[in-house]
């Protein structure tokens, strides 16, 4: 790890790819043959495995129902799905020795909040086209644009920084205090770091989730505001 | 703090094959497995509903067969009891009857019964009278009662009747037996031959003797005909009158 940003492992073609992106892309290729083989062995009487995946896909779906309309639900429940599982495994990856969390990166949180920022929009716009979309910028007054456009950018800017920012100085004062202290001392900082890790996930998870259905709700009603972002 | 542009479009593209990849291969397999199997859950539920309410379709059919079965039952037991009320009755009008006649021949019986200690009490007392007044008489009996019988026997011999006359008429025999209890006087004698000759229209002969069994009296003895007047006699009549049934 070079200073905040990923090392560069490989270069391609004078493309150089960072330790972050490599792990991004083997969490991906695990999560894919995970999937593969999940979904060539499903049956109708599910093993162990079958279970925890049909057990975690209700939870998400009900946790995302909760927020969504139920008929955006089959829409929006993958790309929530998706963040979580990718978010909660890459943050999880930190754990093994000799690797780096790729949620440490600004590069990759970035990316994943200008996916939220990008997919609140597309969602907004799929469920009331353009121009209804773009009217509730204007509600309940257009003096009110400015603000919400600035919002909307240091929403996607807060995704990035918090969970680059907790992240980071979890496994900074992870590597600190195994430095400093023995050899067991860091055990009860770990165990922080996996609630940390589905703590940072559930929370980026459920933000995006309330961007998304704060634009369904606009589209629905134009009338209405969008739901309040929670503490963190 | 840096940011790699590469890393960043690279990491939406990755997430993005992610996303595909996720969605192809394990959110629709996962959500259709889901829906299947709620499905079947939700057929297997309505088949249960389905035999449930043929179930509860049968039991209300079974209990309205039960309250058919037990109508049928209740009629029959009133039946049954009209049945044996109405064979109670004839029964006992039965056994009514058979216990008057048999109340009739219990009564019969009894007055027989006491018909009969009647008639042997009355037999009873007939011979203890007759007893008595033979034990009586024999006592009192002696020539002079017997001679005072013969004197009655020759009043009533004088009063015979004439029809009873002509019967005795010609009835005499060679020999006339005359007995008596005691012996006969002379004088007598001669009266009792001389009235009987008178009475018979002859007399051949007479055979005085004597019989004890008399008491006292006498008897002749004539063809088909014994005229009698003596104490034996008049007990034989005393029995048999006492005998003989009583006539209003």
């Amino acid at each position: 790890m070079n200073g905040l940003s990923g090392n560069t492992w490989f270069t391609v073609a004078g493309i150089g790819l960072s330790e972050t992106l490599l792990l991004s892309i083997a969490l991906t290729g695990l999560f894919a043959l995970l999937a593969y083989v999940l979904g060539r062995s499903l049956s109708a009487s599910p093993g162990r495995l079958q279970v925890v995946a049909e057990a975690a896909l209700t939870l998400m779906t009900e946790a995302v129902a909760e927020v969504v309309p139920p008929a955006a639900v089959p829409r929006v429940l993958p790309f929530i799905a998706t963040l979580w599982l990718f978010i909660l495994a890459a943050n999880l990856l930190g754990l093994v020795p000799g690797l780096s969390a790729p949620t440490r990166d600004l590069s990759v949180t970035a990316a994943l909040a200008v996916l939220v920022f990008l997919a609140v929009h597309v969602y907004g716009v799929r469920a009331a086209g353009w121009r209804r979309y773009l009217r509730h910028y204007l509600q309940p007054s257009p003096i009110l644009l400015p603000f919400h456009l600035i919002s909307e950018l240091t929403r996607t800017l807060a995704l990035a920084v918090r969970l680059f920012g907790n992240m980071m100085s979890l496994e900074m004062a992870a590597l600190l205090v195994l430095l400093v202290a023995g050899f067991l001392v860091p055990v009860p900082l770990l165990l922080l770091h996996v609630i940390e890790a589905l703590v940072q996930a559930y929370i980026f998870g459920m933000l995006a989730l309330i961007y998304i259905g704060g634009a369904l709700e606009a589209a629905s009603t134009s009338e209405s505001p969008s739901p309040k972002e929670p503490a963190t | 703090m840096g940011m790699d542009a590469t890393t960043f479009i690279l990491e939406i593209v990755n997430f993005l094959v992610l996303l595909w990849l996720m969605t192809r291969f394990l959110y629709r397999p996962l959500q259709a497995a889901i829906a299947k199997r709620q499905q079947q859950d939700a057929e297997a539920r309505q088949s249960l509903q389905a035999a449930r309410a043929e179930l509860e379709a049968q039991r209300a059919q079974l209990a309205a067969q039960q309250a058919d079965q037990e109508g049928l039952r209740d009629a029959a037991h009133r039946q049954l009891a009209v049945e044996i009320e109405a064979e109670r009755t004839r029964q006992l009008a039965k056994l009514d009857v058979e216990l008057d006649a048999e109340r009739a021949r219990a009564e019969a019986r009894l007055a027989a019964r006491l018909a009969q200690q009647a008639q042997q009490q009355d037999v009873a007392a007939a011979q203890r009278a007759q007893t008595f007044l033979r034990g009586y008489l024999e006592r009192l009996a002696g020539p002079e009662l017997e001679q005072a019988i013969i004197r009655l026997f020759l009043a009533d011999l004088a009063a015979l009747p004439e029809e009873r006359r002509s019967q005795l008429l010609g009835s005499a025999a060679a020999v006339i037996e005359v007995t008596s209890a005691y012996e006969t006087a002379e004088p007598l004698r001669r009266e009792v031959e001389t009235a009987l000759t008178v009475q018979l229209g002859t007399a051949s002969g007479f055979r005085w003797q004597q019989e004890p069994a008399l008491i006292a009296g006498l008897a002749v003895r004539l063809n088909g005909h014994l005229l009698e007047a003596s104490l034996a006699k008049s007990l034989e009549a005393f029995h048999t009158s006492s005998l003989a049934p009583n006539q209003v």
